[in-house]
């Protein structure tokens, strides 16, 4: 692909949900399915005038303002004059939205996504496609759920917004703080996605955990802020902080054991450190004690100095606020490096026997890699 | 990730030392409410309702051990298995001969609704 090409693609991954958020925050009348069109228009359009013309010198005002007019020809199509009105008062400078105006946007497209008249799975599919522009394959396999499921989702909670039209407010304190919970899970599963890219998608893997980063610490300037909004900035900061290491010159993983830890960023795990201890309250959610498992792999000098002790108390702790299968599997590794390698391996067989849980991929590949440890000659 | 940075300048320089002093008083709290069991609000929580929960998302995270913990596995998203197999064919050890790379496809997962 060449420059320009790269270029569009880049900002497509990066600017459609905040364009869709910013046109529905202008044209209230627009329904969401006419504002990811005109998105998609807009690109298309891009695609064809950039490599003739060149790329203009504010490539996001000039998809906003694409935007817009498509919007307001399709308005007029319409007849929906109130909101042209709107459109006409506002002025010419007001209109220059800057980097942290789109980011403001999707922060703002965030939480009116998090709707709890749809149920909190919904909300978490709505915004991680309109906020994330996540592919439904994907959302699919955070859940560990099928394709179809999560389009029935999106399918019936667009069907809801339509009869009831989703409202986004201009002012994103107008939401209440009920909201957050969902909004910081969207938030920690934007981020998981960019974390598990490899390869090739490295950098655009990146790209998403910075955004999810970002997110959080628009609402951590906010007096929306609570614990759980530090502790997920922690948990996100000290992942963040091994991004790399994680991955040789080729892109291909690199297991906790043999990264070369003087490649972990010792400034961000220090900030992520100090909000974790800010984050202290009279409880604690999982993200706390997500993060003081990621920490105490932070503090490792090497790999055999990691406390698995303390992780496996974490994760007893993390398993009875909130049981999964997810933690279980993570839990039952950690306990094989705490010699407990029974205890290990009657919980992945519990998981194994649960109808509703025994093809998770991350389940299959961790009993397979079990076998291999204690019977190397087993093979795989 | 500029505005994270912007937080790094305000804490100062530090030593590694100086950064990790309070290591062994970190997570003290942490480990006191789990030691007083006194961490999970309202009513403990019933057997049954086990992965079923009003407000929880089971879902997939950043979590380090069984993604990064143990070596040996790799798990690609490709289209079709001759996809597949031409990523491992590309691996560096694959070219070089160090290694050989078995590509398998994981069973697709259904049956699953926790909605």
């Amino acid at each position: 692909m060449n420059e320009t090409g790269k270029r569009i693609e880049v900002l497509y991954k990066d600017k459609f949900g905040q364009l869709i958020s910013l046109i529905l925050q202008r044209f209230r009348s627009l329904s969401i399915e006419s504002a990811e069109d005109i998105v998609q228009e807009t690109f298309a359009e891009a695609a064809m005038r950039w490599p003739e013309q060149g790329i203009p010198e504010n490539p996001s005002g000039w998809l906003y303002q694409t935007c817009k007019n498509k919007s307001i020809n399709l308005l007029k199509k319409n007849y929906k004059t109130e909101d042209l009105l709107f459109a006409k008062t506002v002025s010419v400078a007001a209109e220059e939205i800057s980097e942290h105006g789109f980011k403001d946007a999707q922060l703002l497209m965030l939480m009116a996504c998090c709707n709890p008249d749809i149920t909190p799975k919904a909300q978490v599919v709505l915004a991680l496609k309109y906020v994330s522009n996540l592919k439904v394959e994907n959302i699919a396999l955070q859940f560990g759920v099928e394709l179809e499921a999560i389009e029935k989702m999106l399918y019936r909670a667009r069907q809801k917004i339509k009869s009831e039209a989703l409202i986004l407010s201009a002012n994103r304190y107008d939401y209440s703080r009920s909201r957050l919970s969902i909004v910081h899970k969207v938030i920690y599963l934007i981020f998981n996605e960019g974390y598990k890219q490899s390869g090739e998608k490295i950098s655009q893997g990146k790209m998403m955990c910075e955004d999810a980063l970002t997110l959080n610490k628009f609402l951590f300037d906010s007096p929306l802020c609570n614990s759980e909004t530090k502790a997920l900035q922690a948990l996100m900061l000290f992942n963040i902080a091994r991004f790399e290491a994680r991955f040789d010159a080729h892109g291909n993983a690199i297991e906790l054991e043999y990264q070369d830890r003087s490649f972990w960023d010792g400034s961000l795990i220090q900030l992520a450190h100090q909000l974790l201890t800010e984050s202290e309250d009279s409880t604690f959610s999982p993200y706390h004690l997500e993060a003081a498992i990621a920490f105490v792999h932070c503090k490792a000098q090497s790999f055999e100095d990691t406390d698995w002790a303390a992780i496996c108390r974490y994760y007893e702790a993390l398993l009875k606020i909130y049981p999964s299968p997810f933690v279980e599997i993570n839990y039952a590794v950690a306990l094989q490096y705490n010699h407990q390698d029974e205890k290990a391996f009657r919980i992945l067989m519990d998981l194994h026997r649960n109808p509703y849980f025994n093809k998770l991929p991350i389940l299959e590949m961790t009993i397979r890699k079990y076998l291999k440890r204690v019977n190397p000659e087993n093979g795989a | 990730m500029l505005i994270i940075r912007e937080d790094l300048g305000k804490m100062g320089k530090m030593t590694d030392e100086e950064r990790f002093s309070n290591i062994p008083m970190m997570l003290k709290w942490v480990d006191s409410l789990i030691e007083s069991g006194n961490y999970i609000k309202g009513e403990p929580l019933l057997i049954k309702g086990r992965y079923v929960s009003k407000d929880q998302i089971l879902s997939d995270g950043p979590f380090i051990e069984a993604r990064e913990g143990i070596s040996g596995y790799e798990i690609i998203q490709a289209e079709n298995i001759e996809q597949a197999a031409a990523i491992a064919q590309a691996c560096p050890l694959v070219q070089k001969g160090l290694a050989v790379r078995e590509v398998r496809p994981i069973a697709t997962i259904y049956g699953v609704s926790n909605e």
